[in-house]
């Protein structure tokens, strides 16, 4: 008795470990690998875009859009990611309408609307920048695993903020894909997101 | 065969003597980063090459641009982009130092008016050992390398920055005993 016991346990712990091997081992096809890249990140948010008037991403349905945190008094990182963005908009060419840019601000303490709306149109007419409280942004940045840190330096430029560095890239239909890091080659980048524009039409 | 020994050894000396004389730092594709009116920081970033034996630092940056100069790195801590200000910048023996974005860099602080695109801008860089040296530097938008145009092989462009030596004495002053 206790011995065919023992035999449907052992079957089963074989089973089980088979079965945990094969998933382990299993090759993984590149959008699974991107799916299991992003998890459960993402999702919609509601901030308060330059013009003082709620923005959520929703509103952006149809559009491949890239999420970007930082903030204005950003010297080196965030200029640099906008830099890359506009040039990743220019050249998607005739798609450049089908992408739209959102720069969130992580220092609603010194990003009013104004100038957050004068700082992204430095970069391009279409960017648009979203500010918030506190909580609404600490929210939307924990949505999306980005972090933001702010740090009071011995420097001139008085606070700064250590922040992620990523340009999220969210699908036509609100799913966040994936991110780009800010040494990602720009063919990599535009190629993607062709790639992503190009998925929901077939 | 006379003729051609004595020609590599001409060439041998005039070598030695072009190294020699190029036996400093130079100062290669700097650039200052063209920013929006409402910003009032801004970086300026250049390739450091020390041909000299010894390592060097750049140790005091100035500039008639902004009220302050301060030399700062990017560390990526985790996930996070982090800035801090150093005490100076190690240029090593023989080798090079890159100051690029998200790297070390020169941060201009409380520009006096907004840096544009086309324009230029003077920067003094301080060497413990090399001294003082002066450069202007264009302004330019764009991403990692200050050029719009990402073309896959960029030409390091040299034509519109010049480096004007500031007398020897003036870095041996900022020496530290």
């Amino acid at each position: 008795m206790i011995k065919k016991y023992l035999l449907i346990i052992g079957s089963f712990l074989t089973l089980f470990v088979s079965l945990f091997i094969w998933v382990a081992v299993s090759p993984q096809s590149d959008p699974t690998a991107e799916v299991s890249q992003v998890g459960t990140l993402g999702g919609n948010f509601t901030l308060t875009g330059h013009e003082g008037k709620p923005v959520k991403l929703s509103d952006f349905q149809g559009k491949v859009v890239l999420l970007t945190f930082g903030y204005t008094y950003c010297p080196d990182v965030c200029p640099v990611n906008l830099s890359r963005l506009q040039q990743i908009v220019k050249q998607m060419g005739t798609d450049a309408e089908k992408v739209q840019v959102l720069f969130i601000s992580v220092d609603p303490a010194r990003d009013t609307p104004e100038r957050l709306q004068e700082y992204v149109h430095f970069f391009h007419e279409n960017f648009i920048g979203l500010t918030g409280t506190d909580q609404q942004i600490a929210a939307t940045a924990k949505q999306y695993g980005a972090m933001y840190l702010r740090q009071e330096l011995n420097s001139a430029a008085g606070y700064l903020f250590a922040h992620t560095d990523k340009i999220y890239v969210v699908d036509e239909v609100g799913m966040l894909r994936t991110w780009f890091d800010l040494e990602e080659p720009m063919e990599a980048m535009v190629e993607k997101i062709q790639q992503f524009l190009q998925d929901s039409i077939t | 065969m006379k003729k051609t020994f004595l020609f590599i050894l001409f060439l041998c000396f005039s070598t030695i003597s072009v190294l020699a004389q190029e036996a400093d730092l130079a100062l290669k594709n700097g650039w200052i980063r063209a920013v929006p009116p409402v910003s009032r920081t801004s970086a300026a970033y250049l390739e450091i090459h020390n041909q000299n034996a010894e390592s060097d630092r750049l140790i005091k940056a100035e500039s008639p641009l902004a009220q302050t100069v301060e030399l700062h790195n990017v560390i990526k801590k985790g996930d996070m982009m982090e800035m801090t200000p150093v005490d100076f910048i190690e240029i090593p023996a023989n080798g090079s130092r890159q100051l690029k974005p998200g790297s070390y860099h020169i941060m201009l602080i409380g520009l006096f008016k907004p840096v544009k695109e086309g324009e230029m801008g003077e920067v003094t860089l301080t060497f413990e050992k090399s001294g003082k040296h002066t450069l202007t530097l264009p302004v330019q938008r764009g991403g990692m390398n200050g050029k719009m145009n990402h073309g896959k092989h960029d030409m390091p462009d040299m034509h519109n920055m010049h480096d004007t030596h500031g007398k020897p004495s003036d870095g041996k002053h900022s020496m530290k005993p």
